[in-house]
């Protein structure tokens, strides 16, 4: 194809009532038989986190768990011999968690015309409520690479001091059970293996990297929540996983990591979000005067490079500005009683819940402004050099899962480069051409991070694809799988 | 012209003394009466009929002795010597076969069809007479080789050897000379300005070319009706015809048809007649609800066109609607994302809602003829009009309402000559466009813009509140279709009036004509001069003035003229013992003031086997031409999803229009509107299909220049074979035929931009991109249809055999079987539309006895069709076979003012049918009628 003409197809050149020469007969479909190739989905288990469970639109709820990828899949696969895929349902649709009676995790969002809010509702799925399983459908919210293999990870016990999750807790078959022994017990023929490595970034990324790099540490237990787990541990992690799932003659898929930066979590909030008039302006510029003066001081006596002064002198003037954070990984002029203060560029990203913060006042005093004239904690930005964290580990990630997907012959997903497509030119799917824009994407839900029910209907096509290029099975070619029309893109308030 | 008629007059009248005058009576074996039987002068067309008591009076310009020939249907064939004058006349004709008729038609001189030089049917008073259909014009659906597809109960329209939609401009209909089509369509409207069936003579039906006589357009076929002479036939005679319409969609309605025809011999220098009919029914309506283009939707699909269903051909991707909105900031940025790319469309009417489905048609002619030397020499003035209500299908359906068409002749003949001089003018009346209807009176409840923005908003709101995008488009539509004027309603019917009465297609759809042919053309038979053989020379000439009031054609700055001429001769010579073979070659050439001339030759051989010259064989040559119709050289037509502009050189700048342009294209032309005309289509444009395979892929290399080229003739070379004879008691005709068209007249569909050449040699300055590139990805480009001519192979075959027999004694039997095949590469040619339209197999069969007791009679006609597919411009389709059965009984009084009485049936296997793609079921007609004095 040649693609220098790529741009004008994004114009619809619309011919009002264009006619069709299709006579009747072009009509009828050539029905195609299904075949499985040389899968066996009579036992389909998925292994995985919040993807994997279904998560959306900031939680888990009866809806979207019936809308999870895995649960899309088995009923591609019940076609061609695929048994059903249990799934630990919520007790609502409302979402969120009570943990002996006290809410742990809210409701779900829901667009309320305007935006995402947060249902006004009381969750009712109790985590101490322990839910006979097994589930096949082993996707864990929130579960990290490692944390596959830690038995206790389902003890209840451990929910409120953050040693144990709540989602497995409900459906683990025994406190000190792992994910994979859970897993394992069900002696699946064919698994997906989703997500790993993603929590292992993602929770760095989203805290707007709050947490530390481990790379180079190779013990998990002394990670804090927040931090970007080490490359070996991910390696030596799935590398085991993997080994357990195929030791029957499994078959399965395996998913990379993408880059949970081109997530709408971080790309709609803008840089430079504040727009601002010329008195404001000033008035701020006022405040930031003696801080500039200093950086020139510093810079005059060889502390900070004339680069590094310029990125952090603090300017605003008329029209959008950038806001003003505090940047750990700046040099450090505290002795001089200069802050680590510096104005937002296009290389940093303002978390979404930035969108909401910024601009609010401290102590409802006027001029204690988020953002302006009260720098940003780290929580709210995700820096390049943060950025740069997250993008090297998932790399790193993502050859150790290719290599293993190759070595064992898994059907191999690549995340990483559909979710590129769909943050740049958009993605297919039947008549939509989905994208990353928040609430209007169409393939993100409203937390962000998370997929729409069309989202993750695309993801399990996409999963269909790798499986009928690796193992010789033609759902694509006989049509079934999932279409874009049988999937919302909303889950409405009332539900 | 007037030069020419003195001329004729000057070369004739010294020829016109000497009379002689003969009378007799013709019986058959029985010594019963033969009414209507025909007596001519042998080698001449000058003739009588004889009354219903058999008796005939025959005066002629020719001094005895001479030969008159004594023909009727079913009778063999009689020649008697003529020595004296006032000879009388006792003749008894025995009984023959339909072979031994006499046609015009095949040679513009009489001979038996037995020995004519290419197929011919007749169609005779007798056959009137005995016809199951319901009237004389339906009837000759039962001939062999012809189709006869129904746009309407009044209006049908005939189709012979393929190749035809409605519009059937490949076929000509003359009445006494006289081209009936209508100048504004360039085809016949059926018998709506045809004949009243008492005056009706007879009717001759030519499959195939025969242009060599009767130049453009006599292409596929010709009718040739012939009217009674006052002279030859007087009195009062007269018709009427009540019965009822039945069909499933427009259930029972009555139907009334009665006709009159008045004449009188005043004097032997003078007679004049006078024809009135009057028919009144309900047209079979159309409620197809099917979808259009064949995509197995129903109503409930959101890109719905139903066949007969109008407003919803008004159609857009909504991805598109929702990026304009997101450009316009009435949709939030990133909403497209959750608007699919697919086509919905507005909703749309029935057709019911928008006609009344009133058939109407009256007819009137008149005649005034003088014969100053009481002989064959001639002077005629003819006056016709015809006017009513009926449906037509072309590109889109028509509601025909209080249309008015005029004909008037001034015609001087003579046994050898004629000179005949006619205006043909049409005027529309209250016609309109049914499916514009539809579409404007929804623009002009809610404008499409406003209706397909209320559409997606909807959509998006109603994907946000969690619907699945089918229920969104069901929400969308309820939204965007809030107070939609319901049919009936106040608001509908003041709409509905406000478009058939407005001839700007954008808002409305009144049909606006006035268009007029100007035609003469002259005859001359040198037989009476030249021994050797018979030669006729002739010619014509036409004018055309079409009017439509910048509304159809490009005529806004007046009417547009043009003018065409021809010349033909035909030499006629027997040869060998018993003049056993007969060769006719006939060379004829036209001239259109807009083309090249046109030699049209033909060549035919008939021979006589058989020692008692039982049998002949026929084999012809010959070519036909076809001009552009008027349409397909002036339209100049917006019809929505193209602009019609026809491929006369100076046409397509004619048809100028204001468009308004994109952003980028205001960046690169300075302005926001631009004038735009069709010269674009013709020397600047793309095919439409390469714009939309370079659309879905982006490669630039798939782009095809269209640059469709002016229109010229199309030409056909046809080879003919036939059989006629008589085995035994069993009469056989057959033939066969080999049809290769060249320049076959068809339509491109092409992209003209507004900017940037289509060898894509200019660039948008400082870009590498080419400025059409950018005309067509902004939107700034019109669609335009041309009228061309396809350098496609189209070559068609097909073959005929008819017999027919007596059984047990006197009872008819016949049957025919047509075969025509198409042979063309569809696969080659995928945008090419040959609008073939014929079934490949075709069976007929009648069976009937004229006398089945005193005065008692009846006839049965049965039809097979086989399907075929439909394509026209309204739309493709299948046509399923059909089986169609008419039957009538008749009495005779013949004491009672000569009459018949008759009850007859069509289709009374009830079992609703369809000719073409898109028209209202036929149903089935029960009625009685009585006829007086119609012999």
């Amino acid at each position: 194809m040649n693609t220098k003409y790529l741009w004008l197809l994004m114009i619809a050149i619309a011919f009002a009532a264009c006619e069709t020469d299709d006579s009747a007969d072009d009509m009828e479909e050539v029905v195609i038989p299904l075949t499985a190739g040389t899968a066996d989905f009579s036992k389909f288990v998925s292994v995985g986190a919040s993807f994997t469970a279904g998560f959306a639109d900031g939680a888990l709820f009866i809806a979207s768990q019936e809308n999870s990828f895995p649960n899309i899949l088995s009923q591609q696969f019940s076609a061609i011999g695929g048994g059903e895929l249990t799934q630990p349902l919520m007790n609502d649709n409302f979402g969120g968690l009570l943990l002996g009676g006290v809410q742990i995790a809210n409701p779900r969002l829901f667009f309320n015309g305007a935006g995402p809010a947060v249902l006004d509702a009381t969750p009712t799925t109790e985590v101490t409520n322990i839910l006979s399983g097994p589930f096949s459908n082993m996707g864990v919210p929130g579960a990290k690479s490692f944390h596959l293999l830690a038995n206790g990870y389902g003890n209840v016990a451990g929910v409120a001091t953050g040693q144990a999750n709540p989602y497995f807790a409900r459906m683990a078959s025994s406190p000190n059970a792992s994910m994979l022994e859970d897993a394992l017990a069900q002696n699946a023929s064919f698994f997906t293996l989703s997500e790993m490595g993603g929590n292992d970034v993602l929770s760095f990324a989203t805290s707007g990297g709050v947490g530390i790099d481990q790379t180079g540490n190779l013990d998990p237990t002394t990670y804090g929540p927040n931090d970007i787990t080490d490359p070996t541990v991910f390696a030596g992690t799935l590398d085991a996983v993997v080994n357990a799932l195929t030791a029957n003659g499994a078959k399965g898929a395996i998913t990379t990591v993408p880059y949970v930066t081109n997530l709408p979590y971080f790309t709609t909030v803008p840089y430079n979000p504040v727009p601002l008039d010329a008195a404001t302006a000033g008035l701020l510029n006022a405040g930031y005067a003696e801080y500039n003066g200093g950086l020139l001081q510093a810079e005059g006596a060889g502390l900070i490079s004339a680069e590094e002064r310029a990125a952090r002198t603090v300017v605003f003037a008329e029209g959008n500005n950038a806001v003003v954070i505090e940047d750990e990984d700046l040099t450090d002029l505290s002795g001089l009683g200069l802050p680590n203060f510096r104005q937002t560029t296009g290389d940093d990203l303002i978390v979404l819940p930035g969108s909401s913060f910024i601009g609010t006042l401290v102590n409802n005093d006027p001029l204690l402004i988020n953002g302006l004239s009260v720098p940003l904690s780290d929580q709210w930005v995700l820096t390049s050099t943060e950025t740069q964290s997250v993008i090297v580990a998932t790399d790193t990630y993502n050859l150790t899962i290719e290599s293993i997907a190759g070595s064992k012959g898994l059907a191999f997903v690549d995340l990483k480069a559909i979710l590129l497509e769909a943050s740049t030119t958009g993605i297919t799917f039947d008549d939509f051409t989905l994208d990353t824009s928040l609430v209007f994407g169409g393939l993100v839900s409203l937390d962000g991070i998370h997929l729409t029910a069309r989202g993750y209907a695309l993801m399990a096509n996409k999963f269909l694809e790798a499986i009928d290029a690796t193992y010789g099975s033609n759902f694509h070619e006989a049509g079934q799988v999932a279409k874009a029309a049988d999937y919302v893109v909303s889950y409405p308030e009332g539900l | 012209m007037k030069a020419i008629v003195t001329l004729f007059c000057l070369c004739f009248c010294g020829f016109a003394y000497s009379q002689t005058t003969i009378n007799g009576k013709i019986v058959d074996e029985a010594l019963v009466p033969i009414g209507g039987a025909n007596v001519i002068v042998s080698g001449t067309s000058v003739g009588a009929a004889a009354d219903f008591d058999g008796n005939f009076t025959l005066t002629v310009n020719l001094p005895p002795p001479f030969e008159i020939q004594i023909t009727s249907i079913g009778f063999q064939t009689a020649t008697e010597q003529v020595t004296e004058n006032n000879q009388t006349f006792n003749i008894t004709l025995l009984e023959g076969s339909e072979l031994d008729e006499v046609v015009i038609s095949a040679s513009r001189t009489p001979e038996r069809i037995f020995e004519s030089p290419v197929t011919v049917e007749r169609m005779g008073i007798r056959e009137i007479r005995n016809t199951a259909s319901a009237d004389f014009y339906d009837g000759l659906e039962n001939l062999k080789g012809v189709d006869i597809n129904t746009n309407s109960l009044t209006f049908k329209s005939i189709n012979t050897r393929g190749f035809a939609t409605f519009a059937n401009t490949r076929f000509m209909q003359l009445v006494d000379g006289m081209d009936n089509s209508a100048p504004a369509l360039n085809f016949p409207l059926g018998n709506l300005l045809g004949m009243v069936e008492t005056d009706v003579q007879s009717v001759e039906l030519l499959p195939g070319a025969a242009s060599a006589l009767y130049g453009a357009n006599a292409f596929n076929g010709i009718l040739f009706m012939r009217s009674k002479n006052p002279f030859d036939v007087g009195g009062i005679s007269a018709y009427v015809k009540q019965g009822i319409t039945s069909q499933e969609a427009a259930g029972d309605n009555s139907y009334t048809d009665f006709g009159i025809r008045v004449a009188h011999k005043f004097t032997k220098h003078f007679a004049a007649k006078a024809n009135f009919s009057y028919l009144n029914g309900t047209d079979w309506a159309a409620n197809n609800t099917t979808d259009k283009l064949n995509r197995g939707l129903d109503r409930s699909a959101i890109d719905y066109d139903g066949i007969n269903v109008y407003g919803d051909e008004v159609s857009t991707d909504i991805r598109g609607v929702a990026e304009a909105l997101v450009d316009l900031g009435v949709l939030p940025a990133g909403a497209e994302a959750l608007v699919p790319s697919v086509n919905v469309s507005r909703t749309g009417y029935n057709e019911s809602d928008l006609t009344d489905y009133r058939a109407e048609s009256v007819k009137a002619d008149w005649g005034l003829y003088f014969r100053p030397w009481a002989n064959d020499f001639e002077i005629a003035y003819v006056g016709k009009v015809g006017t009513g209500s009926t449906i037509y299908q072309g590109a889109n359906r028509y509601a025909i309402d209080n249309f008015f068409l005029q004909q008037h002749k001034l015609e001087i003949r003579n046994d050898n000559f004629f000179v005949r001089g006619y205006i043909t003018e049409d005027n529309a009346g209250d016609s309109y466009d049914m499916v514009f209807t539809g579409i404007n009176i929804n623009r002009a409840w809610k404008d499409d813009n406003t209706w397909f923005g209320e559409y997606v908003g909807a959509f998006v709101q109603g994907s946000l509140a969690g619907l699945l995008p089918e229920q969104a488009h069901t929400l969308a539509r309820q939204t965007a279709d809030t107070g939609r004027f319901e049919p009936g309603s106040e608001e509908f019917q003041r709409a509905f009036n406000n478009s058939v009465n407005d001839p700007d297609l954008s808002t409305g759809s009144k049909f606006q004509d006035n268009s007029k042919i100007y035609h003469a053309d002259a005859n001359y038979n040198l037989s009476h001069l030249i021994d050797f053989a018979e030669i006729q020379v002739g010619g014509s000439y036409r004018n055309y003035e079409l009017n439509s009031f910048g509304t159809i054609y490009t005529d806004t700055d007046g009417p547009i003229n043009y003018s065409e001429v021809g010349f033909y001769t035909q030499l006629q010579k027997k040869f060998l013992a018993d003049e056993r073979l007969k060769l006719t070659a006939s060379i004829r050439y036209d001239k259109s003031e807009l083309f090249d001339g046109f030699f049209s030759p033909r060549v035919a051989l008939g021979y006589n086997v058989g020692a008692e010259q039982n049998h002949n064989i026929r084999a012809s040559f010959q070519t036909g031409f076809r001009n552009p119709t008027t349409q397909d050289l002036y339209i100049g037509l917006d019809v929505g999803r193209a602009v019609l502009v026809g491929g006369a050189e100076d046409n397509p700048a004619r048809d100028i229009r204001d468009y308004s342009v994109s952003p980028t294209g205001q960046t690169i032309l300075g302005t926001s509107t631009i004038q735009f005309d069709g010269q674009g289509a013709y020397t600047n444009s793309f095919l439409l299909n390469s714009v939309q395979n370079f659309s879905a892929t982006g490669d630039a290399s798939l782009l095809e220049i269209g640059n469709s080229s002016f229109v010229k003739p199309e030409q056909v070379t046809s080879f003919e074979l036939g059989y006629r004879g008589k085995i035994n008691k069993l009469i056989v005709d057959l033939s066969g035929y080999y049809n290769a068209y060249q320049d076959f007249l068809a339509n491109e569909t092409v992209v003209a931009p507004f900017y940037g050449d289509v060898q894509l040699t200019q660039n948008i300055p400082g870009t590498d991109t080419p400025l059409a590139l950018a005309a067509l990805g902004s939107g700034d480009f019109q669609v335009y249809q041309t009228y061309t001519n396809s350098d496609a192979d189209v070559n068609s075959y097909g073959a005929a055999i008819g017999v027919s027999t007596k059984i047990f004694g006197n009872f008819d039997l016949g049957g025919n079987y047509t075969y025509a095949y198409l042979d063309f590469d569809t696969e080659a040619n995928p945008d090419f539309r040959t609008n073939f339209n014929t079934p490949e197999h075709k069976v007929k069969a009648t069976f009937g006895n004229a006398e089945l007791f005193k005065n008692f009679g009846f006839n049965v006609a049965w039809r097979w069709s086989d399907n075929y597919f439909w394509e026209a411009s309204f739309g493709d389709g299948d046509v399923p076979a059909f089986h169609v059965l008419d039957a009538q009984l008749n009495y005779r009084v013949p004491g009672f003012l000569k009459s018949q009485f008759k009850v007859g049936a069509t289709n009374l296997l009830m079992d609703e049918y369809f000719t073409a793609f898109g028209t209202g079921l036929i149903g089935s007609m029960y009625y009685v009628s009585w006829t007086i004095n119609n012999l």
